[in-house]
């Protein structure tokens, strides 16, 4: 069998098997990719009757020259180095230190997982409270320390702070819990012969752990960084659908949003699409080309 | 370095002593194997001079200078796991300079270094490749070469040759004896393998039950077992034993003389049974019946029965028939009589 070469017939047999798989993935995958990239393309468009006219690339050029989209396009990025680097060393950081307390490690496992778990809704509502200026958890620590409260949810200026903050936290569950795997995964001998030779705690995180969890912390930066580019539901959530005072939290998606629900704009939220699209690809071949050399298998 | 123990005792719980009350001397440039079964407390006793493991009781000397308080790094020693524990993400280069690296060496000096253990072992041209690419037998090769990398004091192996297949092992333990020989360093060998042992050592320390079972030169634990344990451990073949009553209406107690009434076990080898009597057997024998025998290669195995018990024989050429009634003798090397708590009544 192994030796034998594959006819027409047989190829004919294994697509029947794919088949169930390939059609579902084309009616939601495929169809819908293609049609944005459609539609972006279109000059005039009637949503009803799913017509397009004229092919030109009039919807970049108003993207372009859109001082708005200018702003989305700088919030995500803020938003994806604020909360990228941030959450993997916190939850590489709670990782370790809970790897050393075994005996509390599956407690708190359970208590950082809790938020991956629960919808970004639920614990949005619960955040805007610990956000209140005059009423919120977070000011009155502030005031422990004499430090002027902050207007976490009014003021423009807080904005991507406030969603970053959040974001970090609502990722360290499942990054906890991927990190603890990756470090217990590292054979106790490497430790073991490190500290033969004489190597310091230190030396040992950054010579043994680091590069032998890298395929882990690969991983997850990229996982992070993807969800990081597509962030929305928080900031509809906090400013009550809208994207913050002064649209001072508006993001690629949230401006894809705004102009295909609210201002029925499909084509311009299509290449908007198409542009977050491209960044996000462009970022994964980064990362990729980076990993080669710092990632290792 | 010469190593020194002075009482050590070990006690993981506190009823019941892993190592009991340890006194030997390993010199300095010597090959020393610990052998014995596992759970006698070879690598215990290996931990112990590598200072992963802190004693009980007890004092351990390096030339004189106290270093039981001291940790692994201080005590300046090199150490060669059974799985290698070579680093996957680094080169053989760099696993080689990897405790360099660790003590701030300059790169330049550490690779210069690499390069000439590398020499030493022989993997000069493996130096770029990844360690995952080499074979067992190099593995077991880088991982030596990193051990001495700092030049220590002492070079520990942890049951190095396990991993390895069985032609592989025998190359590997005359690699060994050729490495530590170019370096002379003075180097503790972990095996349960007894032949390893007698192949590899200047000296062998026979480990059992928490203690010191005699610690000697090779052919001296193979001539002259300092009790019944280490008789049946050394040796390719079983020790046949049976009671001593079995030999009570025989003239060969009287021949024995007084050392016989002493004695509750008999041992004798299987290769020191023989069939015609001559100097340097006992001059009477015991008569037995051939129940089966078999020859692989240059070995020809034969089972004799002697009043009951199975007694092995190797070594033996003559040919005569199954069920036949034979006078057997025992060659006086390989025999041996033992008191009720096992020690080699020939040795006192």
């Amino acid at each position: 069998m192994i030796n034998q070469k594959i006819s027409w017939k047989q190829t004919l047999h294994a697509l029947l098997y794919l088949a169930p798989m390939m059609i579902l993935l084309s009616i939601f995958f495929l169809y819908p990719i293609i049609s944005t990239f459609i539609l972006s393309v279109f000059k005039k468009y009637n949503f009803y009757t799913n017509a397009g006219q004229g092919i030109g690339f009039d919807n970049f050029a108003y993207l372009w020259h859109d001082p708005m989209f200018h702003q989305a396009v700088k919030n995500t990025f803020i938003f994806v180095l604020g909360v990228v680097p941030a959450s993997i060393i916190i939850s590489l950081g709670i990782a370790l230190l809970l790897n050393r307390f075994s005996k509390v490690r599956g407690f708190f496992q359970t208590l950082y997982f809790l938020p991956y778990v629960t919808s970004t809704v639920a614990i949005a509502m619960v955040w805007t409270w610990i956000y209140h200026s005059d009423y919120g958890v977070l000011n009155f620590i502030l005031k422990l320390f004499h430090l002027p409260p902050v207007g976490w949810l009014t003021d423009p200026h807080y904005t991507m702070l406030t969603l970053i903050i959040f974001s970090i936290w609502k990722n360290l569950g499942l990054n906890i819990i991927l990190f603890l795997v990756a470090l217990n995964s590292v054979p106790k001998q490497y430790y073991l012969s490190a500290s033969i030779d004489g190597a310091t705690p230190w030396q040992q995180f950054t010579n043994i752990t680091v590069p032998l969890i890298s395929p882990t912390t690969f991983l997850l930066t990229i996982n992070a960084m993807i969800a990081s580019f597509k962030v929305f539901d928080q900031i509809y959530v906090f400013y009550h659908n809208t994207a913050g005072p002064n649209n001072s939290g508006m993001t690629i998606v949230y401006y894809l949003y705004q102009k295909f629900y609210v201002e029925n704009n499909y084509t311009v939220a299509s290449a908007a699409g198409v542009v977050l699209f491209v960044i996000i690809l462009l970022a994964t071949i980064l990362q990729n080309y980076v990993s080669k050399h710092y990632v290792h298998y | 370095m010469q190593v020194r123990f002075s009482h050590i005792s070990l006690a993981f719980t506190p009823d019941k002593d892993t190592l009991h009350d340890l006194n030997f001397t390993i010199n300095d440039g010597e090959l020393v194997c610990l052998l014995g079964p596992s759970g006698g407390g070879k690598s215990t006793t290996l931990n112990l001079i590598s200072g992963l493991l802190v004693p009980t009781k007890g004092n351990i000397l390096f030339d004189n200078q106290d270093v039981t308080k001291m940790g692994p790094s201080e005590r300046k020693i090199g150490m060669v796991f059974q799985n290698y524990s070579l680093y996957p993400h680094l080169t053989v280069e760099n696993n080689i300079a990897f405790p360099l690296k660790i003590a701030h060496w300059k790169k330049a000096d550490r690779l210069a270094r690499a390069a000439k253990l590398a020499k030493l072992v022989h993997v000069e041209d493996q130096l770029q490749k990844n360690v995952n690419e080499l074979s067992g037998g190099q593995q077991q090769r880088v991982a030596i070469a990193r051990a001495l990398a700092k030049d220590p004091n002492i070079l520990l192996l942890d049951e190095p040759l396990s991993n390895l297949d069985a032609r592989l092992r025998m190359e590997m333990r005359e690699e060994i004896r050729r490495i530590q020989q170019e370096t002379k360093i003075t180097t503790v060998f972990v095996t349960h393998d007894q032949s390893e042992a007698m192949h590899i050592s200047d000296s062998v320390m026979v480990l059992h039950n928490a203690q010191i079972q005699q610690y000697s030169k090779p052919n001296e634990l193979y001539d002259h077992p300092a009790n019944q344990f280490v008789a049946s451990f050394i040796g390719d073949n079983p020790l046949n034993t049976f009671d001593r009553s079995l030999l009570d209406d025989t003239e060969l107690k009287e021949e024995l003389g007084k050392v016989y009434d002493k004695a509750t076990t008999v041992g004798v080898r299987a290769e020191n049974i023989v069939l015609t009597k001559g100097e340097d057997t006992y001059q009477h024998g015991v008569r037995c019946k051939l129940l089966r025998s078999h020859r692989y290669g240059l070995i020809s195995t034969r089972l004799y029965s002697f009043k009951g018990i199975e007694l092995d024989a190797t070594g033996l050429t003559e040919i005569h028939d199954t069920n036949e009634e034979v006078e057997i003798y025992f060659q006086k090397r390989g025999f041996f009589l033992f008191d009720a708590s096992g020690n080699n009544l020939f040795l006192e």
